[in-house]
């Protein structure tokens, strides 16, 4: 049942901040979108969204205003596209833009737009983090995500023996 | 390598999918270089290049996903870093190439398999290639610590549950690569034990095509595409049945291919394929073959660059009390030795097939006054026998020779007098196989031409022992039901096999319609016995199948045949016209 575009939609996120979107705004969620669809009747209440807090949801409104009106993805599209999308990191102008944001802020709009559904921005934050791990060394790495180095230098020494066929690909 | 729980980066607390989707955006040089961050990226990195590089989708008889692994030099040896294959759900085919550089990796990558199947949920289909390993330098302790290793490795498939178990050694291979990599350095396909595959299968179908086919039917296998085409003809079609004038009917039935593949699949049982210098070395075949004993009903030899003292050491003393089917791909070798190990499973063997590009003619000489003089030997009951066509004339000529020394002795009874069939009582179907990469295509039939003579003579042989049987039968038994004359010789050369996938179909075209100008003269026309056809091919067109129609009516007793295609090439489906033609040129059918 499809509903007036202008219709507004109320949101809650985990910490009680609330939007209220356009509904074809919110649809670039498919989770959101599912969950209106369940809807028949018009509620007040607002949607709670448990897993996003507000500074967060905001940013994906932000993109989700943006790419308004673009058309979704289908699971056809959605099969090839992960086919060709593979090792390829090239992100629109407006979006990479958008996703320059400290490293906190992208990983929580990476998490938002998986547990929103929200593919292609998900695509966005995915490709943004290939990108900064791209052409670094172990260490750059792990300075970069503040990752810990827990190997002992024998383990590092065996792994980097056994896997000296990937070096030269 | 233990690996760690706790971690604080944002990176690795990421979701399995968030994560995978991550590496799947990285080249492999940016993901070796994630392998070396922490134990968690560590196996996930690995875990993105297995399926990148070492996840193929397996074969039809093996859903899901099979790991395809060769060692040297690539993709990895690192079978300790395997386990981040585990993430990989649905594996049910290991593909293990052990290109092997030096003892020490050939040993490690033999514990890292065997730690990696038993954490492992199986059952598995499992093909080993040990490559390159006839070049290894071993330390004379080699054989225990092997031995070990490998003890530990089937033991551990067996507690699994393994479907199949291959292993084989592939020396050309493992030069081959050197050289692709070192000079040229192209992308290098890496040599898939899956070929083990491709050489099975045919023969599986073969054997299993002959044991499962009933007596008075003619199952005529389309092959699965065109079933493909028209869903409705994918179940078995009772065309009408016609009546012989003594009552009995004879069926026409379509059965799918794919019915017998399953059984195939059902029934593959344990299989043993072994190759090569590295397994033939005595302490380690004899401790593999005794291990799998009582499990083992299907055994390969591919003995190609075997030292023929060895193999003459080895081959006698095996004894394994369950095999049945036993197959043996040689350059060369006597009929002392073959034989001697034939006679061992005298018992059990039920399907033989022996591809044998020279066979050692000095020795059939000496087999009169040799091995088999010593003392009394029965054939085993090989009720299946394959063999290339250029060994056919050995074969028999050596049972013949036997024959003639074991009559002499007294052996043999004079009733039946000397013969190859008289030691071959129970074999029912010769089957001609041109499936080994050795054989050359190009004069296969010709080959096969060759031994008309001589299959004429066993279907003759045949023929008469089975009526000196037969009044054998009356006369002795005067109160029970006698087989009607010549139904006993029907048990006798009654199939013939052909497996010729690895021929051209225009000489398979040149082949029927040779035989076809011949027509009465036709050696073909000689074989009384042959009351079965089992035609295993690649390709046949529509304009293949009416010479074989043409071909089919050379059978004077011929009530069966069976036509199976292992090709995926789709053909159009038989047309109405090959029907009529086929009923013309048969019309005992």
């Amino acid at each position: 049942m499809a509903a007036p575009a202008t219709q507004q939609i109320k949101i809650r996120c985990n910490d009680e901040k609330e939007f209220t979107v356009d509904r074809d705004v919110l649809e670039r969620s498919v989770l959101i979108k599912n969950m209106l669809e369940d809807v028949t009747e018009q509620q007040d209440a607002p949607i709670p969204l448990p897993n996003v807090s507000g500074p967060v949801m905001a940013k994906v409104l932000e993109y989700c205003t943006h790419h308004r009106g673009e058309p979704l993805p289908s699971a056809d599209t959605e099969q090839s596209q992960d086919e060709t999308r593979k090792r390829t990191t090239d992100i629109s102008e407006w979006d990479q833009k958008f996703i320059t944001v400290d490293q906190e802020m992208l990983f929580e709009i990476i998490l938002a737009a998986n547990y929103l559904d929200i593919k292609s921005l998900l695509d966005v934050g995915c490709k943004t983090v290939a990108n900064m791990i791209k052409g670094k060394t172990p260490e750059e790495i792990r300075k970069l995500f503040n990752i810990v180095n827990d190997f002992t230098p024998e383990e590092e020494a065996q792994i980097k023996k056994e896997n000296e066929w990937a070096e030269d690909r | 390598m233990p690996i760690s729980t706790q971690s604080s980066d944002r990176l690795s607390c990421l979701p399995d999918e968030l994560l995978s989707e991550i590496l799947e955006d990285l080249d492999d040089l940016d993901l070796y270089h994630f392998i070396f961050t922490c134990r968690i990226l560590h196996h996930y990195a690995l875990n993105v290049l297995f399926q990148r590089h070492c996840f193929f989708r397996g074969p039809p008889n093996c859903p899901g996903y099979a790991l395809s692994i060769d060692t040297n030099p690539k993709p990895p040896f690192l079978f300790s870093a395997l386990y981040g294959a585990l993430f990989v759900n649905g594996s049910q085919c290991f593909d293990i190439g052990f290109n092997c550089a030096t003892f020490s990796r050939l040993l490690e990558g033999i514990r890292g398999l065997t730690a990696l199947i038993g954490r492992s949920p199986g059952p598995y289909t499992i093909y080993l290639t040990f490559a390159g390993t006839a070049h290894l330098n071993l330390p004379p302790s080699s054989d225990a610590h092997l031995q070990a290793a490998v003890q530990s490795l089937v033991e551990t498939i067996l507690i699994k549950g393994c479907r199949s178990l291959s292993i084989r050694e592939g020396t050309e291979s493992w030069e081959a690569s050197s050289l692709d990599q070192s000079e040229d350095g192209e992308e290098e396909e890496p040599r898939r034990g899956g070929s083990m595959h491709r050489l099975l299968h045919p023969f599986i179908n073969l054997f299993k095509a002959t044991r499962s086919t009933k007596s008075e039917q003619i199952k005529l296998e389309e092959p699965t595409p065109w079933m493909k085409d028209d869903k409705e003809d994918s179940d078995p079609v009772d065309l009408p049945v016609r009546r012989r004038s003594d009552g009995k009917g004879w069926n026409y039935k379509f059965v799918p291919s794919a019915t017998l593949r399953e059984d195939l699949n059902n029934n593959l049982g344990f299989v043993l394929s072994l190759s090569g210098d590295m397994l033939f070395r005595p302490l380690w075949l004899n401790w593999t073959l005794n291990f799998l004993n009582s499990n083992l009903s299907f055994l390969i030899l591919y003995t190609d660059h075997i030292a023929r003292d060895i193999l003459y050491d080895i081959l006698p003393n095996i004894y394994l009390p369950a095999i049945e089917i036993f197959m043996l791909y040689d350059k060369t070798i006597s009929f002392d030795a073959l034989g001697v190990f034939l006679r061992r499973h005298s018992s059990t063997l039920v399907d033989i097939s022996l591809e044998i590009d020279r066979p050692d003619t000095s020795q059939l000489v000496g087999s009169s006054n040799g091995i088999f003089a010593k003392s009394a030997f029965d054939f085993p009951k090989v009720e299946w026998l394959t063999l290339n066509p250029s060994c056919v004339e050995w074969f028999f000529k050596g049972i013949l020779a036997f024959s003639l020394n074991a009559t002499m002795r007294g052996i043999r009874s004079k009733l039946s007098g000397p013969g190859s069939h008289t030691h071959l009582p129970s074999t029912r179907s010769i089957g001609f196989s041109n499936v080994h990469a050795r054989s050359k295509q190009s004069n296969f039939f010709s080959q096969l031409d060759g031994t008309l003579p001589t299959l004429a003579k066993l279907s003759q042989s045949a023929s008469r022992h089975a009526t000196d049987r037969s009044s054998l039968s009356t006369t002795s038994s005067p109160t029970g039901s006698t087989e009607p004359q010549g139904q006993a010789g029907s048990r006798w050369f009654s199939v013939i096999a052909l497996c010729t996938q690895n021929v051209d179909e225009q000489s398979h075209i040149e082949w029927f319609e040779s035989h076809v100008s011949q027509g009465a003269t036709s050696p073909l026309t000689a074989l009384h016995t042959v009351s079965e056809l089992v035609l295993v091919l690649t390709t046949l067109s529509p304009r293949g199948l009416r010479a074989l129609a043409k071909f089919l009516a050379l059978f004077k007793g011929l009530k069966k045949a069976t036509l199976t295609r292992q090709s995926t090439k789709v053909l159009k489906r038989l047309d109405t016209d090959f029907w009529k033609m086929f009923k013309q040129d048969c019309p005992r059918f």
